[in-house]
């Protein structure tokens, strides 16, 4: 190695540590996504809104084909959702969140089409039931987000 | 280039520290709430099967949904501890590259 080499090693080392320092960070899930949030909130919105609906009825007539509407409107939300998580790198938990999700509002959709109603006692519980849910699901994907000085840009999903 | 390796190490641990004590606060303070939740609804149920507002059949399916719910909450808790320990890593890691960029 002659002196020039060594020289040049010399000041450019340095600046590969700092370089290799920066770009070396820890990732164990997924990024914070917006939309991710966006679509949790209008999705809850839904859910919350049949169960206020079914409330405001009386019993004889929180029939199926009455909210049929509605639970389909859920099911594409639900599924966009899930699709959405489905294409986010490290994000295993965020996407079993939904999958449970979804699991119990099929449950609830196909009990009520079994028995063309819902008692008092199952629309208030279920309706809080969703709440937890929700909220379990909306308050993982705020811890992700980073403080706005480590953060950087990142175009994941963007257009999606 | 010139570092106090001993000094630098006390600043990473005390930056990390910092972070995950505040988030370890947040994550234990929600873990309380998730199993008060999870005990009031359970005992809510019980309250109704002993009263007869439903079956045995629906009592066992809202066992189940119980379960479920929780699981849910748990992975949020999850969710929110491997955040507040990926973000108390990168902020050590942040202080380790800021002390290395002044010393050069």
């Amino acid at each position: 190695m002659n002196k020039k080499t060594r020289l040049s090693l010399k000041i450019l080392l340095p600046f590969l540590i700092v370089f290799s320092l920066a770009s070396c960070s820890l990732q164990l899930i997924s990024d914070y996504d917006q939309r991710t949030l966006e679509q949790l909130e209008l999705v809850a919105k839904k859910v919350d809104r049949l169960f206020i609906r079914l409330s405001y009825m009386p019993a004889h007539k929180r029939t199926y084909s009455n909210n049929a509407s509605s639970y389909m409107d859920i099911d594409v939300e639900l599924q966009a959702l899930k699709t959405r998580q489905e294409l986010r790198a490290l994000n295993e938990l965020t996407l079993k969140q939904v999958n449970i999700t979804i699991s119990l509002f099929k449950q609830d959709r196909e009990q009520h089409k079994k028995q063309d109603t819902i008692s008092n006692f199952l629309l208030k519980r279920h309706r809080k039931q969703y709440n937890r849910l929700f909220l379990a699901m909306i308050k993982g994907e705020e811890a992700k987000k980073i403080p706005q000085s480590n953060q950087q840009p990142t175009n994941q999903l963007k257009n999606y | 280039m010139s570092i106090d390796i001993a000094n630098l190490f006390k600043n990473m641990a005390s930056t990390a520290g910092s972070d995950l004590q505040e988030d370890g606060d947040n994550i234990s303070g929600n873990l309380l709430k998730v199993l008060d939740n999870n005990k009031e609804s359970i005992a809510e149920l019980v309250e109704a099967r002993a009263n007869g507002d439903i079956n045995q059949e629906d009592f066992d399916s809202e066992l189940a949904r119980e379960k479920s719910i929780l699981e849910v909450e748990m992975l949020g808790l999850e969710i929110a501890s491997k955040a507040a320990i990926q973000k108390a890593v990168n902020a050590a890691i942040g202080t380790l590259t800021s002390a290395v960029s002044a010393a050069l």
